[in-house]
């Protein structure tokens, strides 16, 4: 495998549309985020006589999670690295690791989401909690299409190689990982560690 | 058995004959399909990834939706022609059905997608492109544009149409009033469609910021192509805003939350969000036709385009002040005072760029050697008329005034004068306009006249009353009105009106119809007597599948018009002629467009298995996409250099 | 090689750091170390800085053409906030 310098990788013209339709993508995305937040921080009072924030979560594991996304942030800045230096296994193995911490991520959040349902708090039960279940729904989602979506890169990436077309695509779908990170931080923020003030 | 028989025994009578209008021209279109072998060429229509055929599907598309909203529109001036009046069934659920129908057709798929359509046709034309950045996206678009859009128009026999108006306003739009797949089609017909809408906009901003020929800087774009990249950052965020309303009202209906509620959570969400999507598309849908206007205008006065940098920023602070006026719609929802003044006054605040619009465009006329072509006309039309439409606008704009037009008929003159007034004059003046390009025959001129006269009458005829209507009381959204409030005579002349302007797209329709059959060919790239200044026309009418055979030369803002002062004939262009690279065709659009209908009826209808299925299909096509190594095909050198030259093949 | 080796050594660094911001926010929530008036903005501004890292040191948002790029979230984020004030005052 020659290794192919960073400036041969993304360069090339059509590459560079792709991330810049890519950058717009996420332009609208913050408004997606932006105004599921709007709406959970509009009813977050409205518990309709059911749990609240400070009732329901528990911040002890919800730092679990936590630090799994952003550690699977480092991997994938860490993946991205290695793809630019051309080492494909070593791209392989921490995008792998990425999406294991995703995956982990996801398992979490659906274990503590059925805790609540047991508790009797679901999606139906107040406006806060119908918010509470969209935003975070929403994120979940996205990260369950990361993890799909990252995954077939990587099958592209065995099957053709680090190459001008996966190369992109890969850097892409970083990108994305990324900006779901950075929603979590601010679902962490708003909804978890402000919901216990 | 049985049941089917007893539901066809209780159809009410206009379902029955949409039902039997639909089978007839399903069966109409086979037969004629199949007599005439065209199939095939449906296919290759089908699965093209050529930007002009795109656009030209938007457009056919979106006309056949406004001849059925334009349809209901004569249906509801017919019930409210005469106080009193029990036309037809359209009382009551039926006419509520109607109104939101018109409504959400006209604006999200008629306004929206003719001027895309347009756009997509001229707008790598005229920064010297060979086509958009993403062809396959494109394509996507569109299908996803025409699912939506099957979806609205199919609930009227299918269910039931939406009924709660065009807003769709919480807690009206929720299960609690309106049970039943109803409403339902609303948010996942838009959602379908809008995202079809936020993916075309990002290929046009793509395309615009990096596909422009050497030496077509930004400041010397084409009005047009600079109003669709602002329109297309609008759509950008505007629709992902109405994304989430619609996801919103979604998970109100099918999954139970109750954030929308009247008794536990907060309708006003709902608005909040619908306007703050709804607002910037009332720009999105005017500045495309302001970029039109500009074109056009400038190429029939045979004059450079007034004020050329002040009309690009006063596009940009129209689309930047559009995101900051949303509140103006619900002035009467009972806000605090200060937040009402302070969208009071950034509602007064765009008066001032589009002001500056409107003098620019009449001091390019001043002076000017003026042809009244028919897009010239359309384009005067258009001052008059919007200017009447913006002054009704200010006039909303003042909270206390606005407590006494709220929801009547005064606002639905202003938003049919300036959407009529803007978008659909624009639409007309462009497609007249670039008609010769796109299908290489000019419009009839005498046509084109009746059709101009007789809508833009027939259009005042039936606004303008209904601006005295508003200030007299009359509310929108109501199926008649009582005898003797002296309100029965305008209607009348409204009624007659909208007939006046149902035969002006009559003559449209004859128009294209005698043009296409009989109309001979141009053989000039610039066929509105040398007058054109952009890059569209220094290409063959209609252009070659790759547009530019060599790399267009610009110099200035105006190329080719620079190169007829210069006494040549066309533009220069440069380097060798060469094999050129072309996008493949492809199906998959066509069906992931087909997956995402199948999974919307099953959402509609919460038959999961059905949605799963469709889901299933979205997710398939997705993946083939993404494995797929199409590397498009290549038009050989001497092919190129025999359409260009007509010689050496 | 070097260059190389420098840019590992930031992304580890920044990782860290966010792991840090994560950590000191929880805590300072758990502790209720500073008063309830003044907690959401401290909070907001630990989560921003984690969010201007990931944006220019992972997401390469000031590399070429990073004009558009800022542009294109900055537009999205000021309407973001735009809403998310005037749902939050309903």
């Amino acid at each position: 495998m020659p290794s192919l310098a960073e400036k041969n990788l993304f360069s090339d013209h059509h590459a560079q549309m792709n991330i810049l339709a890519f950058w717009f993508l996420i332009g609208a995305e913050v408004v997606v985020f932006g105004c599921l937040f709007g709406i959970y921080v509009s009813v977050q009072e409205l518990t309709n006589n059911g749990p609240g924030a400070k009732e329901l979560f528990n911040l002890s594991e919800i730092i679990v999670s936590t630090i799994v996304l952003l550690s699977s942030s480092f991997t994938c800045a860490l993946g991205v690295y290695t793809l630019k230096l051309g080492k494909k296994t070593m791209t392989l193995v921490w995008f792998l690791l990425t999406i294991s911490l995703g995956l982990g991520f996801v398992i979490l959040e659906g274990i503590e989401f059925m805790a609540y349902v047991a508790e009797g708090a679901t999606i139906s039960s107040s406006p806060f909690l119908g918010a509470f279940y969209m935003l975070l729904g929403t994120h979940g989602a996205h990260v369950l299409f990361g993890i799909v979506w990252i995954f077939m890169l990587l099958i592209q990436l065995m099957m053709y190689g680090i190459t001008k077309e996966t190369a992109p695509k890969l850097f892409i779908a970083s990108l994305y990982w990324h900006f779901i990170d950075v929603v979590w931080v601010f679902i962490f923020t708003v909804v978890y560690l402000l919901g216990k003030v | 058995m049985n049941s089917i028989y007893h539901y066809f025994r209780t159809l009410p009578s206009d379902i029955i004959l949409a039902d039997i209008s639909f089978v007839i021209i399903i069966i109409a279109t086979t037969f004629l399909l199949t007599r005439y072998h065209k199939w095939k060429w449906l296919w290759s229509w089908i699965t093209s990834t050529d930007h002009k055929k795109i656009g030209i599907m938007y457009l056919v598309v979106s006309f056949l939706f406004f001849l059925r909203a334009g349809l209901e529109a004569l249906l509801i001036r017919m019930q409210l022609a005469f106080p009193e009046n029990e036309f037809w069934v359209f009382q009551g659920e039926r006419f509520n059905q109607l109104t939101s129908t018109h409504g959400t057709v006209m604006i999200f798929l008629v306004a929206t997608p003719l001027l895309i359509g347009l756009m997509n046709v001229i707008v790598p034309l005229q920064i010297g492109a060979r086509d958009v950045a993403f062809p396959f996206m494109n394509s996507l678009s569109l299908w996803l544009f025409i699912s939506g859009g099957i979806l609205i128009n199919v609930s009227f026999i299918a269910g039931g149409s939406p009924n709660a108006g065009w807003t769709t306003y919480a807690p009206l739009s929720l299960n609690e009033f309106t049970p039943g797949p109803s409403n339902s089609y609303y948010p996942i017909g838009l959602q379908v469609a809008g995202l079809g809408t936020i993916m075309g906009a990002i290929n046009f901003i793509v395309t615009i910021i990096k596909m422009r020929a050497p030496g077509m800087k930004f400041m010397r774009m084409p009005l047009s192509t600079w109003s669709m990249l602002i329109t297309s950052v609008l759509i950008v965020y505007a629709f992902s805003a109405l994304a989430v309303a619609l996801l919103l009202l979604t998970f109100e209906r099918l999954f139970g939350t109750i954030i929308l509620s009247g008794s536990e959570g907060n309708p006003l969400i709902w608005q909040h969000l619908f306007w703050i999507f709804g607002h910037p598309e009332v720009y999105i849908i005017a500045l495309p036709a302001f970029g039109i206007f500009s074109d056009v205008i400038s190429t029939f006065s045979k004059k450079k385009l007034f004020g050329y940098t002040s009309m690009v920023f006063a596009i940009i602070l129209i689309g930047f002040l559009g995101f900051m006026v949303w509140v103006h719609h619900m002035f009467t929802v009972g806000l605090n005072a200060n937040i009402n003044v302070f969208f009071a006054l950034t509602t007064m605040l765009i008066a001032i760029p589009t002001g500056i619009k409107i003098f620019n465009w009449l001091f390019t006329m001043r002076g000017g050697r003026i042809r009244f072509d028919t897009p010239m006309l359309y384009a005067l039309g258009f001052i008059v008329t919007f200017v009447m439409g913006g002054v009704t606008g200010v006039m909303l704009g003042s909270v206390p005034a606005d407590y006494q037009y709220h929801d009547s008929y005064f606002v639905v003159a202003h938003l049919h004068y300036v959407i009529i007034g803007a978008t659909i004059f624009g639409v007309l003046s462009g497609v007249y306009y670039w008609w010769p390009k796109m299908f290489g025959k000019m419009l009839n001129e005498k046509l084109g006249k009746w059709n101009f006269w007789t809508f833009v009458i027939g259009f005042h005829f039936t606004f303008f009353p209904m601006h005295i209507l508003g200030l007299m009381g009359m509310p929108r959204r109501v199926f008649t009105y009582p005898e003797g409030e002296g309100l029965g005579w305008l209607n009348f002349v409204s009624t007659c009106g909208a007939f006046l302007m149902g035969i002006g797209v009559l003559f449209f329709m004859l128009n294209i119809y005698l043009t296409t059959r009989y109309g001979k060919f141009v053989q000039q790239h610039d066929p509105w007597m040398k007058r054109g200044r952009t890059l569209e026309w220094t290409v063959p009418s209609p252009p070659p599948p790759y547009n530019f055979a060599r790399v267009p030369v610009v110099t200035s803002g105006e190329p080719l018009w620079t190169a007829y002062e210069a006494q040549k004939h066309n533009i220069d262009f440069e380097g060798d002629y060469d094999e050129i690279h072309m996008p493949s065709s492809s199906s998959l659009p066509f069906f992931m467009g087909m997956a995402f209908l199948i999974a919307s009826f099953g959402f509609v209808f919460e038959i999961w298995s059905v949605a799963i299925l469709g889901m299933a299909g979205v997710f398939t096509t997705m993946t083939i996409r993404s494995f797929q190594n199409k590397n498009g095909y290549f038009i050989p050198k001497n092919k190129v250099i025999y359409n260009d030259k007509g010689v050496g093949y | 090689m070097k260059k190389e080796n420098d840019h590992l050594i930031k992304i580890s660094v920044m990782f860290v750091t966010m792991i840090l911001l994560t950590l000191i926010a929880f805590y300072i929530v758990y502790s209720e170390w500073i008063s309830n008036e003044f907690l959401p903005y401290v909070l907001i501004f630990l989560a921003m800085i984690q969010v201007v890292i990931q944006l220019i040191l992972f997401m390469d948002i000031k590399e070429k053409e990073g004009r558009y790029r800022i542009t294109s979230v900055a537009a999205g984020g000021f309407i973001a906030v735009l809403t998310i004030f005037f749902l939050a005052i309903l």
